[in-house]
């Protein structure tokens, strides 16, 4: 049976990538010769880095290579082909590109890598200590993510009350809003179709510029359901929802304010799925000018998800970045 | 007009319309920019409009200038008149995150 070497490009973090081979012959020839290589895959360094580096030093399988050689600014380990020697390299990738894919984890992998060599006396016990500590941070992330969405749904759910005053006085339309369906027209990605819809609509409301913007964006957006505000609010359904499959949308009220010259209140439109709150899919503001008895409502980024109304609002006038970092060197005078 | 470290950025909000205190030199845009109007008329989406005479609107590449020589009031009909300070101000309106920059309704 003619012999196959595993080649291991160890590269540098953030500035030469990992390889990892399987070669007919266990020279550099393999790199530059493709009828001696039979599989070549690449990795990210920077991800890769500590983790394979780790194992490496502590396996005493990884820490005894059958050769050794420098090309392209990559150390190559080569090993004796084995089932399980591949199976445990292509696991360590995986586990290292899945710690590097959550911040939770990146910052504490030294421990999780420390605890998973603490099993590996060999091969076989190595993989499943690898496999059993994916499974545990994958369920351990689960419900993380559940706990994070409740505390969310509370939040809004509180924020609603505290608001629903100040909605039932000046926006009562809000309750009972007019919908334009068409979502027989759009599907969930862009199409021309949807936009025209979409535009048809809304010039009724909108100098055709605006329209023509607003229904662009609206074509290729993810919401089911847009706001509008003119002399009344109204709502344009883009897309279908499922309510039978327990998918709604649902806007929060999430903070509100009323000065001597406007009322705002923050609007958060949501996808809930399973009771929970799946995707926050806009925000907005929607204000009444006291003086003009005029209704508005304007999209914010979804970055300012956590911030009161009145930053909201401040970004609406451009005088805070979409984190809502506030100016602070302005004077606004306001009527 | 060149503004002290310490000065703050006087802003102006009447309804939409934004005026927004700017470092820029009179001589450089009587040179570089275009002189638009010597007044400001504003449509709001309700039909009327925010109005300022006396001042000097340039054009200075997709960016409006308004130079106020002396105060000047900005009337509305549905909002309080606002008295605009002596300064060199950039006119902007409300902008929304959908329309992805900052536009007026009209």
């Amino acid at each position: 049976m003619e012999n196959r070497y595993i080649h291991l490009g160890v590269g540098v973090s953030g500035i030469r990538s990992y390889s990892l081979g399987i070669c007919k012959t266990f020279t550099s020839t393999c790199l530059v010769n493709s009828k001696y290589r039979e599989l070549h895959k690449m990795y990210v360094a920077s991800h890769v880095n500590y983790v394979v580096r780790e194992f490496i030093d502590n396996l005493d399988i990884l820490n005894n290579p059958f050769h050794i050689y420098r090309s392209s600014d990559r150390t190559y380990y080569v090993y004796k082909y084995s089932d399980k020697l591949w199976s445990l390299l292509e696991q360590i990738f995986m586990f290292a590109e899945f710690i590097q894919s959550n911040k939770k984890l990146r910052y504490r992998k030294r421990e999780i890598v420390e605890n998973v060599l603490l099993n590996c006396r060999d091969v076989d016990r190595c993989i499943d200590s690898i496999i059993d500590t994916v499974n545990r941070l994958k369920f351990v992330i689960m419900k993380r993510r559940e706990r994070g969405k409740k505390a969310l749904l509370t939040r809004f759910m509180r924020n609603t009350q505290k608001c629903m005053y100040v909605v039932d006085k000046y926006f009562s339309d809000l309750r009972n809003v007019h919908i334009f369906d068409i979502s027989n027209m759009c599907k969930s990605y862009y199409t021309s179709e949807c936009e025209e819809s979409i535009f048809n609509v809304l010039r009724k409301f909108y100098d055709s510029d605006i329209a023509r913007r607003y229904s662009h964006e609206i074509a290729a957006g993810s919401s089911p359901i847009w706001l509008f505000a003119r002399d009344g609010i109204f709502a344009i359904k883009t897309l279908p929802i499922y309510e039978d499959l327990g998918i709604f949308f649902r806007v929060f009220y999430d903070s509100c304010v009323e000065t001597d010259k406007y009322v705002a209140v923050k609007l958060i439109g949501v996808t809930m799925a399973n009771g929970y709150i799946d995707r926050i899919e806009w925000i907005a503001v929607l204000g009444l000018d006291k003086h003009s008895n005029q209704l508005f409502l304007h999209y914010v980024p979804k970055t300012l998800v956590f911030r009161d109304v009145e930053t909201c609002r401040r970004w609406l006038l451009g005088l805070a970045d979409r984190f809502g970092n506030v100016a602070q060197d302005i004077e606004l005078i306001e009527v | 007009m060149n503004q002290t470290q310490n000065h703050k950025r006087i802003i102006y909000r009447q309804g939409d319309v934004i005026l927004e205190q700017v470092d820029f030199n009179v001589k450089d845009l009587e040179y570089y920019a275009r002189l638009e109007s010597d007044r400001i008329v504003i449509r709001s989406e309700n039909g009327h409009s925010h109005v300022m005479n006396n001042i000097k609107l340039y054009r200075y590449y997709n960016r409006q200038i308004v130079v106020v020589e002396k105060p000047t009031p900005m009337v509305h009909e549905q909002h309080p008149a606002i008295v605009v300070m002596t300064g060199i101000y950039e006119l902007r309106f409300v902008r929304d995150w959908l329309l992805r920059e900052s536009r007026t309704y009209d």
